[in-house]
């Protein structure tokens, strides 16, 4: 179990042929009060997501940071990659050190003064969830109070090559999603905590990814009357409550971050309208890409 | 909590198999080669450690067969069947993955046509795509996780695989340290002037010059059931250093409280370590980072150190696991190995040496150091009993 005290999502629809990132230089600059020097677009996001995600004051000089990635640092490994093969030239120095996946991690560390452990774990499509499974494991450290949790997965330009690296037919997609996606975690509850996330586990799908759910929920003894909203990562037919990606744009790797971002501000929001002695409770139902397998997740009012 | 190391399986520039790896170390052989980089505009060469029989091997069918031959390997030593296999995860740690396949696809159609217009620079793409097939092919669970974190990589998959056991999601884990030859990092490393032009690696040697990179893949098996091992894993712990991006910070403090939370992890003292592995990579600022905090931890009389990536290079996001396997597979030998010729007296700067002399003395707690770009400190204690 999880509780989680703040939270942000920073989700970008990157558009064939445009630039639809938003300005994370500024962005950061504005975030940080510093110019950002020899940072690529996968620190820049890190900073922009993690730096929105709660008040720093609230944070102990122990906390942790778990990155959860399902391509790491793909911009910056792409333009190596052309440096060499196409201009013939090495690599820039600050480039090679930023294609690490810890990069990110020192910068942050940097900005929010924390010197906890750190890591960059990554599980294809379910990278948020082992992250969170990350997290709890990094608390069972006692001196490990709280953590930053981020998902991070960036599209490099042009958005035409993105989907031949997936695999993906330019027809069924005109759009690529990628972002920074935050929570603030803690092993026990604190006084700013809402929400709480239990990780349920991963399914085989059988037959309708919302009907295993369903199914699994009821299983657990779990389901009401009513399936709660559910956040997918993956565009479903209609008939299903919640929120998903839109049809025409390429999840990424850690999508559920969003998802799971979502969930814990529809706690949010739904405690502060009052809503008296009903329990808010929403699922994160996390699809693997082939839909064979869905991770099912809940996220509680506290 | 503690686990037993019940297996182990690598193949580096030592030679391929534990048994060729241990009589090399033994001896001290070091073969280091040299490699030539034509891609650029002006030829770089660079001395760099081969696994044993790559040379005429592209290096990304090497990286796919060694990889597998390890995994083999540790799985028949290990002695665990399907069942066992199928509680069994895997922790894969490496700081490049599959780059060395993605670079000969790029490369490869780059002189296949007339512009890059129709060559896809990084083709292959998620950290976690090789680990997840390698698991359903040996027929493990589904409790698969790579690790990002430079050179930490493979040192802090071993940590959680512990700590995922620990939880009862799975019994046994396998930890892979694996990095192949790529230009990328060869050529980043080039970049950064930390490659040794006199091509030996000599850490904490007033004479040092910079380091040798090196590919190699390692593999162990580790288990709840600790009874009958001989060498237990006791923990490990991690920090952020944030005083540089590419170094540790000199005065050793931060290198000082991670093996101190590490050791208080394993509930040992600093009295009682044995020897200490340390990461010694012959770069100038990083070496005297972990001599200041070795001092700073154990005093003016440490106990005694050696380093393994002289006789490897640096194995990068796989040195976690290699050097433990290599640790490991000696001390069952029955020697820990030493560095004769290397950092014999103690530099004014340093104030630490290595050890010249392998020992036969091999029961005990053992240190085992390493820290990456970005401010990722790591310290592993293992211990060995006879």
């Amino acid at each position: 179990m999880l509780y989680v005290d703040a939270c942000y999502s920073l989700l970008n629809h990157v558009k064939e042929n445009l630039d639809g990132h938003h300005d994370l230089p500024n962005l950061v600059r504005e975030l940080t009060g510093e110019k950002p020097r020899r940072m690529d677009r996968f620190t820049l996001l890190a900073l922009a997501g993690a730096l929105q995600c709660g008040d720093k004051k609230n944070l102990s000089a122990n906390a942790g940071i778990v990155l959860a990635t399902a391509v790491g640092t793909l911009s910056t490994a792409v333009d190596m990659m052309k440096k060499i093969g196409v201009e013939k030239q090495p690599p820039k120095p600050f480039q090679f050190v930023n294609s690490l996946g810890n990069s990110a991690c020192y910068s942050l560390a940097r900005h929010l003064k924390i010197s906890g452990p750190s890591i960059a774990v990554s599980h294809e499509h379910a990278s948020f969830e082992s992250g969170l499974a990350h997290a709890e494991l990094m608390m069972s450290d006692t001196s490990v109070p709280q953590i930053m949790l981020g998902g991070l997965d960036e599209v490099p330009l042009p958005v035409a090559d993105n989907l031949r690296r997936h695999n993906v037919d330019g027809s069924d997609y005109s759009t690529c999603s990628d972002g920074a996606h935050w929570l603030r975690v803690s092993a026990l509850p604190a006084p700013q905590t809402f929400a709480s996330i239990r990780v349920l586990g991963q399914y085989p799908v059988e037959g309708d990814p919302l009907e295993t759910v369903r199914d699994r929920l009821q299983q657990i003894g779990i389901l009401g009357e009513a399936l709660p909203p559910v956040f997918w990562n993956v565009p479903l037919s209609e008939g299903c409550s919640g929120e998903q990606p839109l049809s025409d744009v390429l999840p990424h790797g850690v999508y559920s971050g969003h998802s799971f971002v979502r969930a814990c501000e529809y706690i949010r929001s739904t405690k502060e309208q009052g809503k008296g002695d009903i329990p808010i409770c929403t699922v994160v139902a996390t699809v693997s890409r082939d839909r064979h397998q869905v991770y099912i997740s809940l996220v509680e009012a506290v | 909590m503690t686990c037993a190391i019940i297996a182990t399986s690598v193949s580096c520039g030592l030679g391929h198999g534990v048994t060729e790896c241990v009589e090399s170390l033994r001896h001290e052989k070091v073969r280091v080669e040299e490699i030539e980089l034509d891609q650029l505009e002006d030829t770089v060469r660079a001395p760099y450690f081969r696994v044993a029989n790559a040379t005429n091997r592209p290096a990304h069918e090497c990286m796919y067969d060694v990889i597998r031959e390890v995994l083999h390997a540790l799985i028949k030593s290990s002695g665990l069947g399907a069942q066992d296999l199928a509680k069994t995860g895997l922790f894969f740690g490496s700081s490049s993955f599959t780059v060395s396949d993605s670079e000969y696809q790029y490369f490869s159609a780059l002189e296949q046509v007339d512009s890059e217009l129709g060559a896809l620079a990084m083709p292959i793409v998620g950290y976690n795509k090789l680990p997840e097939l390698l698991a359903q092919e040996f027929g493990l669970s589904s409790c698969v996780h790579s690790y990002a974190t430079a050179c930490t990589s493979s040192a802090n998959a071993l940590i959680y695989a512990d700590l995922f056991i620990e939880r009862g999601d799975i019994d046994h884990a396998i930890v892979i340290g694996s990095e192949f030859y790529n230009a990328t990092t060869l050529l980043g490393f080039y970049g950064l002037e930390l490659l040794s032009p006199q091509g030996k690696m000599m850490p904490f040697d007033s004479r040092r010059d910079g380091l040798i990179l090196g590919e190699g893949c390692g593999a162990i098996m580790v288990s709840k059931e600790v009874s009958a091992a001989d060498t237990r894993f006791l923990g490990g712990a991690c920090n952020t250093d944030t005083f540089s991006l590419t170094a540790a910070n000199v005065d050793g403090s931060t290198i000082a409280v991670v093996m101190r939370q590490a050791l208080a992890k394993a509930n040992t003292a600093a009295d009682k370590v044995r020897a200490v592995k340390v990461h010694g990579t012959a770069s100038l600022m990083n070496d005297e980072a972990e001599a200041a905090g070795l001092v700073a931890l154990f005093g003016d009389s440490p106990p005694p150190l050696f380093a393994l990536k002289p006789y490897i290079g640096h194995t990068l996001g796989a040195c976690g696991v290699v050097e433990l396997a290599l640790l490991h597979s000696s001390l069952s030998a029955g020697f820990v190995p030493s560095n004769p010729g290397i950092a014999v007296e103690r530099s004014d700067t340093m104030k630490v040496s290595l050890s010249q002399q392998n020992s036969e003395d091999v029961a005990g707690v053992y240190v085992l150091n390493y820290f990456a770009f970005g401010g990722n400190n790591v310290s592993l204690i293992l211990e060995h009993r006879i």
